[in-house]
């Protein structure tokens, strides 16, 4: 490892009182990453820097915050975001303009026929569909999932175009498996969530409960675990697991989703606690969505609707209230 | 930074610039509020670069270094900032405000523990103690520091440099308790 320890304390005090530029910026950021020693001597400067008069550098940002901030300015500004009624006609018309350069035929089900194939089309709105072996696909706004015939009996297999949140049932003899479009992702008893990027090139998978296999044509294949998320680019079959916050996320949706498992989930992805005073109210159910909002306006529209009511508690929220209406 | 994840990135790939975000922003941030000295004013910054840089994604080179950009563009963005909204003046008052703060605040510290701190301080050799207040109490920028005492700028930082060490030697017995007293303090 090359010392250039003699230099650091000016490349860092330069960097501290704000004189660094940012040539000096990546190198400090580069020699703190190599080592957690390194790591350990910055964060003493930082604290001696602050106790000697100057500013709190020990902030650290809000990146979640911060992401959903820049998505808005960047390439959410165009979405269109209408909740459509549960009107059948509203979907087929939805359908009909829907510009995804989808050439298969579609055939909208409600219902699962007995036999054939089954498309799920989702139109402008999230949609929940519950398979014959139980699991149930969220299948998220402009996007198709088809359920190839015989699901359920000899095999479970679906084709996605688009993004979705899967719960699957796990059954060894019939592994669940999702294709993407040249990449798939099998259960091995799980609960993810697959994003496709709106060209289409590359697929996200997010993995909450249990493990999923990540696999292409050729060979690539990688588990991903509970927490973890991996990327898979199909022009280039490359596969990369990107640290840090969560990057599909932002639009949560609930259909008739139990109130337990609704404050479950929340606490996930906004890293809270979120509890129950009442565990009768766990069986309330839920019916809504929600895109880039932050937890208060969350637990507010959920109060509301549930006449609930919340209250905050150190960092925790506990929910509140006799029943649901 | 994956050639791939940039490549993905110039032609639009959302998911891609997701992670680029998520690879810089902090360390990014980190930057912008060593100079700014306002967390929110940080944050305001970089994240006008990445929207600006998302903007202007088609016309990246194929060879561009985007992490050396992305500093490049915070740098900048920081100090146009500080021109518009005369941070300076603001700054000063609140260095000032801070001063008297932290001479309330480090009550909170044990008192042998902050005369430590000052009495190192005031050891300091000469002319790395004068440098040392200029910068930090009085808040000026190396090139003013150069210009009062009539030294170079690489002078100024090398007694900085000089001064940050001295100090954490002298201090190196105390800062399990620094780290335990500001700790508490700042509510880590």
């Amino acid at each position: 490892m090359v010392s250039r320890y003699e230099n650091v304390e000016e490349l860092m005090s330069k960097f501290l009182a704000g004189e660094a530029t940012p040539e000096e910026a990546m190198l400090l950021e580069d020699w703190k990453s190599e080592s957690s020693s390194n790591m350990a001597i910055y964060k003493r400067c930082v604290k001696l820097f602050k106790a000697s008069g100057g500013a709190d550098l020990e902030l650290e940002p809000d990146a979640e915050r911060a992401w959903k901030a820049v998505k808005r300015a960047t390439f959410e500004v165009g979405r269109v975001r209408k909740m459509l009624g549960g009107a059948l006609w509203l979907r087929i018309a939805a359908l009909l303009v829907l510009a995804l350069g989808v050439t298969m035929v579609i055939r909208l089900f409600v219902f699962m026929p007995d036999n054939g194939e089954m498309v799920i089309a989702s139109g402008n709105s999230d949609t929940a569909v519950t398979l014959k072996d139980r699991s149930v696909v969220h299948v998220l706004a402009n996007s198709i999932v088809v359920v190839e015939e015989g699901f359920g009996k000899s095999n479970r297999r679906l084709k996605l175009k688009g993004s979705a949140y899967f719960e699957v049932v796990h059954k060894d003899k019939e592994p669940f498996v999702v294709d993407a479009g040249k990449v798939f992702i099998k259960d091995i008893g799980t609960k993810f969530s697959v994003t496709s990027s709106v060209n289409d090139d590359t697929v996200f998978v997010k993995v909450d409960e249990g493990v999923v296999l990540l696999f292409d044509s050729i060979g690539a294949r990688i588990e991903i675990k509970a927490t973890e998320r991996a990327l898979y680019i199909k022009s280039s079959k490359q596969i990369i697991t990107p640290k840090g916050t969560e990057l599909s996320g932002g639009k949560i949706s609930f259909a008739n989703t139990s109130l337990g498992e609704v404050i479950a989930r929340l606490s996930d992805s906004y890293s809270v606690s979120i509890t129950l005073e009442n565990s009768q109210l766990a069986n309330c159910t839920l019916t809504t969505q929600f895109e880039n909002e932050d937890i208060e306006t969350v637990l507010t529209v959920i109060s509301e609707t549930l006449s609930l009511s919340f209250e905050k508690s150190g960092e925790s929220y506990i929910l509140k209230g006799e029943v649901c209406k | 930074m994956d050639r791939e994840v940039i490549d993905r990135f110039r032609h639009g790939d959302e998911l891609a610039f997701g992670v680029i975000f998520d690879a810089y922003y902090g360390a990014l941030v980190r930057y912008a509020h060593t100079i700014l000295r306002d967390m929110d004013e940080a944050e305001d910054v970089v994240q006008g670069v990445f929207i600006r840089v998302w903007q202007g994604r088609e016309r990246l080179d194929e060879t561009v270094l985007l992490r050396s950009m992305l500093y490049k563009a915070v740098h900048n963005g920081c100090l146009n900032k500080i021109k518009h909204l005369k941070v300076r003046a603001v700054h000063a008052k609140s260095v000032q405000q801070a001063g008297e703060q932290f001479e309330h605040e480090s009550g909170m510290l044990d008192d042998e523990l902050q005369q430590k701190i000052d009495e190192v301080i005031e050891r300091l050799p000469t002319q790395c103690g004068r440098i040392f207040k200029m910068s930090r109490f009085d808040d000026l920028k190396y090139q003013e520091i150069a210009d009062r005492l009539g030294l170079s700028v690489k002078t100024v930082e090398n007694q900085m440099g000089k001064a940050l060490k001295i100090l954490r030697e002298e201090l190196k017995d105390y800062l399990p308790l620094l780290l335990i007293f500001l700790s508490r303090y700042y509510g880590e």
